[in-house]
């Protein structure tokens, strides 16, 4: 037992309770004495101290003082009964705010003898007070913004037809002053454009900003002279003064009353050892026992999760197919026909998302209700729901309105990309469709030792995305920049034009011109014709593994430059003059610019998009497939699932969707995120924009 | 209306020791109190929790006779003038300066005629349909006061409002603001890293240093009576300029 | 007469008069430019005259002459589906481009905006997580898809991709407006705390206006991401009625019955022109966003 009470920031206070401050002391003593002698004395006096409680003084007049309170009470329900019967308007807010006033003044009296006795009195009668000396001017500025309202409304409603078209009349006379004085500026502007004395720009902002001064005085105008419309303002305002006005100052009397509690400490006898465990098998419990009701209704809301939906699902209840958490073991084997092992993985990941989640509840409620607990007895008192609730909203604002995109991400992206993990785990193949089972680490052993069906190929498939990416990219990159700088240049004319231009490959939907491209290279393609015609051979590309790879690259170097050019001209367009012109005084030539200024400032600034590019390519299924669907094939290397041309991302198409080797499909998709993860999170992490934050 | 800070304290989250530890102030109805101070001596931190805008750690903040310690900024009854003026870019003047009425919906005509009032005081009648963007750094300070002034507020605070402009307004607007001040009746606590606008504006300067109030009088007391050597060599450097501070105060008064 | 000849002598120009090898120099530089001009423009004809050949028919060929006719277009209109494409492929991206928008907004304004516990963290992890690519969870997404739309009917395959595109996009968007929210000083909150705004009114009266150009930028993107991408139609949508355009018309050059080079011409010509121009309308903006986003 600590001899003293703390609150949040530290500060120490003196306890009220005589007993309790014996109690601290003599163990405090005890803990001090070495000699044993006295400390057997000191001890057998802490057991007499212990039996003795009920006689000790102290707790005598506290006991006297719960009868009492007791008694006051029951007293101040029945005087409440009575005075809610007393009240003479039907607003519920006002009703509310008397009452509590009421109450207010009763607990005041009464607390107030018992002050010095124990800190609880302390903390109702200050707590009392302070709705005693505010809520009064609440009270008086609801009630007679409540009156101007009715009035308002009133008023609002009896239009009188009279006064209505005189309003309308006069400010229809008004409006057309202020319509007129508006036409005879905006004339004046615009002769003075014409004579060259402003620009058309000015005439622009000029023009705006009589248009939004006109607008302005008009509606004040209709608002002041039509009857209607003033009278619909006023009620708004009356309104706003009874409501947010009224709410606003109820905040303030709420949080003079929660700084009562921070500075008032708790004092408890028992030390609340064992609260958290012994009720942290239902959320809301402890809470209770904490004082904290509304924080209580919030928890129970999580065990009726835990309790009515994510435990009898994780058993089997409100299953599509599929058993609950039993399902990622069976994955349906054995169960009946119609069951599909698919559906089985499927419910068996949300199954075990939903324990977790119960989980999360478990722990944050058992944190909670240990952490309160262990405050009450230092003497730090529970927040009090509106000390909680500003506490969520300011600063829990930002998980409260990210927790949509969350939830998103979670069902969208979390969950398929487990089930897609698990599956790589099992052998779901064209002989296992319906009904798979778990094959552990066999389809990662068969792509890295390169055996079997896939593995074979896996490498080979490798080998060329590896290049691919890698060429194509650079290309790309080399092409985009070195168009940027030729245009750059000052001495260039037709800038415009060729920017234009340069563009339309990136504003073309890619698939557009990667399948045009295709039909150009067919064998009676116009390209291949061309091409014919120079060379004199008969070409057919698509069905040549290098030519048709050689045409990939350039194809996209097509593609990929238009984009690159448009990031390196927006950099180059914003590199200072003044670089430039201090290196030429220093004596730099152009090439010497180029590759110490131009350069390395361009490839800072765009670098993470550039890596994006590289990604980009990786995964670039598009040209890969819609141009020659991976070919031309050679059963020698590739065998029946893979062309020449594949790269990793289509073969994982074929096996996936032609072939129906998901399982494997879903090994190689694991391997190459992985790979891409590693690959990004190492770009990121250097790049500027996270470092700064 | 008053304002009062009894034993105020403030510790970041993050930091061991506390930025800014028993700090005692009365500020009386009607002062214009300058927090004087270099950089980095918690000045601005505690304007900042004055309004609201960092939370107070320890200690009781009361504005009247209420504490306001939890109080969010928008129900302390308050202004603030920005270093950066801090005007809302895609509003013109006049809704920049009749924000805050229209957030709390008062009437048309009760915000025109306010608005249309600090406008004249301020002269900045003619720009009030531009936006900020269109109009110089002195005519944005003038609306970031005019916004400040429309909300009729009880405590007036400024933020170093004038370290943006140039020497010469920067005189000019020292009148101006000691005039408004006295025209509108307001406490007005003003933050500043100079010693001339200290002396020549306030009628209570608060000298702070390394999280500590160094000393709290008028500026004759400071100049009189430093309390010790760094209230001495702080103020005393202005009047190396050349003009004693007698001089200034001589400016202040006949205001 | 003599003014004129005074001006011939002036040289005018800032910068240094050209050496014979700078000239050569400026020579190449066009040559290179214009090269890549015919590179990049003589396809595009290719495309547009065969659109509008009417002597071409399955196959485009080189020499078939040519006759001006637009029954290319009439029988992408009357005889396939390729309006209903065009109004299912505008729907995902509207739909898309307008939830995206709406949690992106949020969440950018939260992460720019606040310093909470785990923020940095989430970030990277939303990030990494984007990488996959959206074809990793195919076959979760048949079962998942399968699973809903018995409980809930109403919930259509383009409803499904419209869901996945948008996770997709929330990641990466995020980052790209907290940048240019960053640059939005907070005083101008502060101010507006001042002023009687809650959170909420500060995010909606203040931050959203001053950011709308981002937005724009983000709702085109998320607009023309569903618009150009081929592979997640293919897979996801089976029914030839509720095709995007991307996967309609790659029916008529890979499946021998429909073949109809030409009609795919038309059909590409059709969306390539409202694209182009909007790009080139926009394209400063675009770049701006880019840049901004990543660079900051």
């Amino acid at each position: 037992m600590d001899q003293k009470l703390y609150d949040y920031i530290g500060n120490s206070y003196k306890r009220k309770n005589l007993y309790l401050q014996e109690v601290a002391d003599l163990e405090n003593e005890i803990a001090r004495t070495k000699d044993r002698k006295t400390k057997a004395a000191l001890k057998a006096k802490l057991v007499a101290l212990l039996k003795s409680k009920d006689l000790h003084e102290y707790v005598k007049s506290l006991r006297e003082y719960e009868e009492r309170e007791k008694a006051f009470l029951e007293q101040l329900k029945q005087d409440s009964e009575a005075y809610k019967a007393s009240f003479t308007s039907d607003n519920k807010k006002v009703n509310t705010l008397k009452m509590r006033y009421f109450k207010a003044t009763k607990e005041e009296e009464f607390y107030k003898p018992y002050v010095d006795l124990c800190y609880d009195a302390e903390v109702k009668y200050k707590s009392a007070f302070v709705i005693f000396e505010q809520m009064k001017e609440v009270i008086d500025h609801l009630e007679s913004n409540l009156k101007d309202l009715a009035e308002a409304k009133v008023s609002a409603k009896n239009k009188n037809p009279q006064k209505e078209s005189e309003g309308k009349k006069a400010y229809k006379v008004k409006k057309a002053e202020v319509d007129k004085q508006y036409k005879i500026s905006l004339k004046k502007l615009k002769e003075k454009k014409k004579e060259g004395l402003i620009s058309n720009k000015a005439l622009e902002n000029e023009k705006r900003q009589l248009i939004a001064k006109k607008k302005k005085d008009i509606s004040i105008l209709a608002n002041s002279l039509i009857p209607s419309k003033y009278y619909k303002e006023v009620v708004e305002n009356k309104t706003y003064e009874t409501t947010k006005a009224v709410k606003q100052k109820l905040a303030v009397i709420d949080d003079n009353e929660s700084n009562v509690l921070r500075t008032v400490p708790s004092e408890v006898e028992s030390n609340l050892a064992g609260r958290a465990l012994a009720t942290c098998w239902l959320p809301g419990l402890g809470q209770y026992l904490n004082g904290q009701t509304t924080k209580m209704w919030l928890f129970l809301m999580g065990s009726f999760f835990i309790y009515c939906i994510a435990i009898p699902y994780a058993f089997g209840f409100g299953n599509y197919q599929a058993e609950g958490l039993k399902s990622l073991v069976t994955l349906a084997n054995g169960t009946s026909k119609l069951n599909k092992s698919m559906i089985f993985m499927v419910e068996g990941i949300i199954a075990l998302f939903m324990i977790l989640l119960g989980i999360g509840i478990f722990i944050i409620s058992y944190i909670d209700v240990k952490h309160v607990a262990k405050n009450i007895v230092k003497g730090i008192r529970p927040k009090n729901w509106f000390e909680t609730k500003r506490g969520i909203f300011e600063e829990g604002f930002p998980y409260l309105v990210s927790l949509p995109a969350f939830i998103v991400i979670l069902f969208i992206v979390i969950v398929p990309l487990s089930t897609t993990i698990l599956l790589s785990f099992t052998n779901m193949d064209p002989k296992h469709q319906s009904k798979f089972q778990w094959a552990g680490l066999k389809n990662y052993l068969e792509l890295a030792t390169a055996e079997g069906m896939i593995g074979t190929v896996f490498w080979a498939i490798l080998g060329w995305t590896l290049i691919w990416t890698f060429v194509a990219t650079t290309f790309a990159i080399v092409i985009g920049f070195g168009l940027a700088l030729l245009t750059n240049n000052e001495r260039i004319k037709g800038k415009g034009f060729f920017r234009g231009v340069f563009i339309l490959p990136w504003a073309i939907p890619g698939f557009i011109s990667i399948m045009f491209f295709g039909i150009m290279f067919a064998r009676q393609g116009i390209l291949t014709q061309i091409l014919n015609n120079i060379t004199g051979l008969t070409l057919d590309i698509k069905n040549n593994p290098i030519q048709t790879r050689i045409v990939l690259i350039l194809m996209q170097g097509w593609l990929g430059s238009a984009y690159v050019f448009l990031l390196s001209t927006g950099v180059l367009q914003a590199i200072p003059a003044d670089l430039y012109e201090a290196a030429q005084i220093d004596g730099a030539t152009s090439w010497q610019r180029l590759a110490k200024i131009t350069l390395p400032i361009v490839l800072f600034q765009t670098a993470p998009l550039l890596i994006g590019q590289y990604t980009f390519n990786f995964n670039n299924f598009s040209i890969i497939y819609l141009f020659n669907g991976g070919g031309p094939f050679n059963p020698t290397i590739y065998g029946n699932l893979a062309g020449s041309t594949d790269i990793l991302i289509s073969y994982i198409y074929k096996l996936t969707m032609d072939n129906q080797q998901q399982a494997v499909g879903a090994a190689v998709t694991m391997i190459i995120s992985l790979a891409l993860m590693i690959f990004t999170f190492i770009g990121f992490k250097n790049s500027k924009a996270f470092k700064e934050d | 209306m008053k304002v009062i800070l009894d034993n105020i304290g403030k510790k970041y989250e993050g930091r061991e020791n506390f930025t800014l530890r028993n700090i005692n102030l009365e500020i009386e109805d009607k002062d214009f109190c300058v927090i004087l101070g270099p950089s980095g001596c918690g000045k601005t931190t505690l304007l900042r929790m004055i309004a609201g805008l960092n939370s107070v750690t320890e200690g009781d903040l009361i504005f009247g006779d209420r504490r306001v310690n939890k109080v969010p900024s928008k129900d302390r009854n308050i202004a603030m003038v920005f270093q950066s003026y801090a005007l809302y870019p895609h509003m013109t003047v006049y809704d920049n300066m009749a924000f805050s009425l229209a957030m709390r919906k008062e009437p048309k005509k009760l915000i025109n005629e306010r608005v249309m009032e600090a406008a004249k005081v301020l002269q900045i009648e003619n720009y009030l349909y531009s936006k900020p963007s269109d109009i110089s750094g002195g005519q944005r300070q003038r609306v970031a006061l005019g916004r400040a002034m429309v909300r009729k507020p009880k405590v007036f605070l400024m933020d170093e409002p004038l370290s943006n402009l140039d020497a010469k307004l920067r005189e000019h607007m020292r009148v101006e603001l000691v005039k408004l001040h006295k025209s509108l009746e307001t406490t007005s606590i003003y933050v500043t890293h100079d010693q001339v606008e200290a002396m020549t504006m306030a009628t209570k300067i608060v000298l702070m240093n390394d999280g500590k109030i160094q000393q709290v009088g008028s500026p004759e007391n400071f100049y009189n009576r430093p309390e010790n050597v760094f209230v001495a060599k702080f103020i005393g450097c202005c009047c190396s300029l050349g003009f004693s501070c007698v001089d200034m105060l001589e400016v202040r008064n006949s205001v | 007469m003599t003014l004129k000849k005074k001006k011939s002598n002036l040289y005018l120009g800032d910068r240094q008069p050209l050496n014979t090898a700078g000239k050569i120099g400026l020579g190449f530089s066009y040559a290179a430019l214009i090269c890549w001009t015919i590179a990049i423009i003589w396809p595009i004809c290719q495309m547009i005259v065969s659109s509008f050949n009417g002597m071409q028919q399955e196959y485009i060929v080189m020499n078939g002459g040519f006759s001006f006719s637009i029954e290319h277009f009439e029988y992408l209109f009357t005889d396939t589906l390729y309006p209903k494409w065009m109004l299912n492929t505008i729907f995902i991206s509207v739909s898309t481009a307008f939830i995206t928008l709406l949690f992106v907004s949020f969440t950018g304004f939260a992460y720019s905006r606040y310093r909470f516990k785990g923020r940095k963290a989430s970030l990277m992890t939303i990030m990494l997580i984007q990488t996959i690519p959206s074809f990793a969870g195919l076959t979760a997404y048949f079962t998942m898809y399968s699973i809903i739309s018995d409980v809930m009917p109403f919930f259509s395959r383009q409803m499904m991709l419209i869901l996945i595109y948008s996770a997709g996009g929330i990641a990466g968007n995020t980052f790209i407006l907290k940048g240019y929210l960053d640059s939005i000083s907070m005083e101008l909150d502060d101010a507006a705390k001042i002023d009687g705004c809650s959170n909420l009114k500060v995010y909606r009266l203040i931050i959203l206006p001053i950011a709308r150009p981002m937005l724009a930028i983000i709702a085109l993107w998320s607009f023309l991401g569903p618009f150009m991408d081929y592979l997640l139609p293919k897979v996801i949508l089976t029914n030839p009625e509720a095709y995007t355009l991307a996967a309609g018309l790659f029916t008529f050059i890979n499946d021998k019955e429909n073949m109809n080079e030409p009609a795919f011409a038309a059909g590409g010509l059709l969306i390539a022109v409202p694209t182009v121009i909007l790009f080139t309308v926009l394209q400063k903006q675009l770049i701006s966003g880019l840049a901004s986003g990543a660079v900051k």
